[in-house]
């Protein structure tokens, strides 16, 4: 059975749509394609019905019925003043501060925004958060970090009636351990969550059982709760989320992603000013990256061709194109999410992959260890040296 | 001279069609045009005593705002009223005053099941619009009303076999919206479906 595993996963993978060719240099396509994104609205609309590959979901349908029509839509949404500031753990005020109106010259202009917009533009507003930013006694069960003085992922910002109010920005989930990039392993939202119920005096609901590490992201009536991503591998993704349901053609996909994203996390009052979330794009592309420390003659290196490499390519990233999930142990569901479900599950990338779990896109796994002996992908574990070698390898890499 | 048979038939189709509110009405070239910009039906999961469904002369109040609470009830995300955003420009060379706003919720056929009441319109910084535009001019406003909880019991049955398009289609439904004024002819846009606010949608 084993040696048909590689047979198993190329056969899964031809049930899968074609991927995009990937452009060679994403953040240099970015700002040579800068201005296209910023003054041209058609390529604006090409760039996301091409991205949006199965546009009878409704995810797609909601942004495709609303992002850059010929009038009208969210193009005449008026832009957030960005002007925010870092909410202080001691409750003090801290100075406001302005993303600047400028547009960058060059990349390291462009990515100097970006690091910025990461940690200062609040890409949505929950009330449950503003909640949680009041009572410093939950900060730690809930996995906030404090750094200097201020809470890590959170922001103050005015929104479009002009109150004042706490925000999430990219940070709060893909800062883990205060390393850009890296998921918040420790973050228990969902615990938060139901803390600020039972506050209300309602039931906890099935927030309390998401655990670290885990966010339901997407309104389908079903409680799927999945892994925070890692972003370090989003330069050789051809699809993001989950379920693959926004195809990376182009860098412009992933800021037309962000741009999206933060108009509906604002309740689809207001929009991002463009050069923003383009610049976050060029930044979350260019992420500095862990360096694999495995030898390349590691004994799990050969493992890890023989059983993983198949879906997991190692030049880009260890990511891999849409699988279908027939046969896949973990949940199936993502695959078809009433808003989103293409019938397919992505394969991520795997730099970073050993800082520790919940592992599989429904985190089910609390370390690689029993994620490999579970026999992933398909319950067929490995000879009990290989499984070694192979979790020594993976958490090298 | 003769009139050819299809001119006949839109001839008679348009007179018949007078006897009724065009749906939804013409732009008005020289007059007011609106046009969508962005909208949901609200959230009322966790304060369904606020929606339309539940709408009577003892509700306490309708007009909720983003994130907050009208209610010791709310929940953890939303409490919040539905809203539609919208251009509106005055093409013509007088003034328009006046102006208000009425919104109805169409089925899957396009055809007008439910009036859900207004309960604001505001300008571009969230102040109340004072229903006057200048000839030429054009404004962004907002269009504050009350929800529905289910939008499914308005627009249809639950699919009893779980499509997924129409398991999917039971939280969206298009919204009629009519631009009146004391000065000017109606104006108005029929709108994409629209979605009750998802509590998490990144």
């Amino acid at each position: 059975m084993r040696r048909l595993l590689p047979l198993l996963l190329v056969l899964t993978a031809c049930d899968a749509p074609p991927a995009p060719t990937p452009v060679d240099d994403p953040a240099g396509w970015m700002v040579a394609h800068a201005d296209l994104y910023l003054e041209d609205r058609g390529a604006r609309r090409a760039w996301i019905e091409s991205s949006l590959w199965r546009p009878e979901l409704p995810y797609a349908s909601k942004r495709l019925d609303a992002y850059a029509l010929p009038a009208g839509g969210w193009d005449a949404l008026p832009e957030m003043q960005a002007r925010t500031a870092a909410v202080a753990a001691d409750g003090s005020p801290m100075p406001w501060r302005a993303l600047p109106d400028d547009i960058p010259a060059d990349l390291a202009g462009w990515r100097a925004l970006g690091e910025r917009v990461f940690h200062e533009l609040p890409m949505r507003r929950d009330a449950y958060v503003e909640w949680l930013a009041t009572r410093p006694d939950l900060w730690d069960r809930a996995g906030l970090r404090i750094e200097e003085g201020a809470i890590d992922g959170l922001t103050r910002f005015v929104d479009w009636r002009g109150d004042e109010r706490v925000g999430v920005t990219c940070a709060l989930c893909h800062r883990g351990d205060g390393v850009p990039g890296r998921a918040a392993r420790a973050l228990d939202l969902g615990w938060a969550r139901s803390r600020y119920v039972e506050s209300r005096g309602r039931p906890p609901g099935a927030y309390a059982g998401w655990g670290r590490g885990r966010l339901d992201v997407t309104e389908d009536a079903v409680d799927d709760p999945l892994a925070i991503a890692d972003l370090w591998t989003l330069p050789w993704q051809s699809h993001i989320n989950t379920s693959g349901a926004v195809r990376l053609d182009t860098p412009a996909a992933l800021a037309i992603r962000f741009e999206t994203q933060f108009i509906t996390g604002h309740a689809f009052a207001v929009r991002p000013p463009r050069h923003l979330v383009w610049a976050l794009a060029i930044y979350v592309l260019t992420l500095d990256r862990p360096v694999s420390t495995a030898p390349a003659d590691h004994p799990g290196a050969d493992v890890f061709a023989r059983r993983c490499a198949g879906c997991h390519d190692p030049a880009r990233g260890y990511a891999g194109d849409l699988v279908a999930p027939d046969g896949l142990i973990g949940d199936h569901g993502p695959a078809f999410s009433p808003m989103r479900g293409t019938g397919f599950l992505k394969v991520p990338g795997l730099i970073g992959v050993g800082a520790g779990g919940p592992y599989l896109h429904d985190g089910r796994f609390a370390t690689l260890t029993a994620l490999v002996e579970a026999g992933h992908p398909f319950g067929d574990p490995p000879p009990a040296d290989d499984a070694a070698a192979l979790v020594e390898f993976l958490e090298h890499l | 001279m003769k009139m050819p048979l299809p001119l006949i038939a839109l001839a008679a189709s348009t007179l018949f069609a007078c006897d009724h509110r065009p749906l939804p009405p013409e732009p008005g070239v020289d007059g007011l045009e609106a046009v969508h910009v962005s909208g949901h039906l609200g959230s009322y999961r966790d304060c369904p005593e606020q929606a339309w469904e539940n709408l009577d002369a003892e509700r306490p109040n309708a007009n909720l705002v983003d994130g907050d609470c009208a209610t010791d009830q709310c929940g953890p995300l939303n409490c919040q009223g539905a809203r539609l955003t919208f251009t509106l420009s005055n093409g013509s060379d007088t003034d328009a005053e006046g102006i208000g706003a009425l919104v109805f919720v169409l089925d899957r056929e396009g055809v007008e099941v439910a009036e859900l009441p207004a309960t604001a319109l505001l300008d571009e910084d969230g102040d109340a619009f004072d229903g006057r535009l200048a000839a030429g001019d054009e404004v962004l406003l907002h269009l504050e009303f009350v929800g529905p909880l289910d939008i499914a019991a308005l627009v249809g049955p639950a699919d009893p076999d779980g499509d997924r398009e129409l398991v999917a289609w039971r939280n969206g439904a298009p919204i009629r919206l009519v631009v009146t004024s004391q000065t000017h002819e109606d104006a108005g846009l029929d709108t994409p479906a629209l979605y009750s606010l998802p509590e998490v949608d990144t």
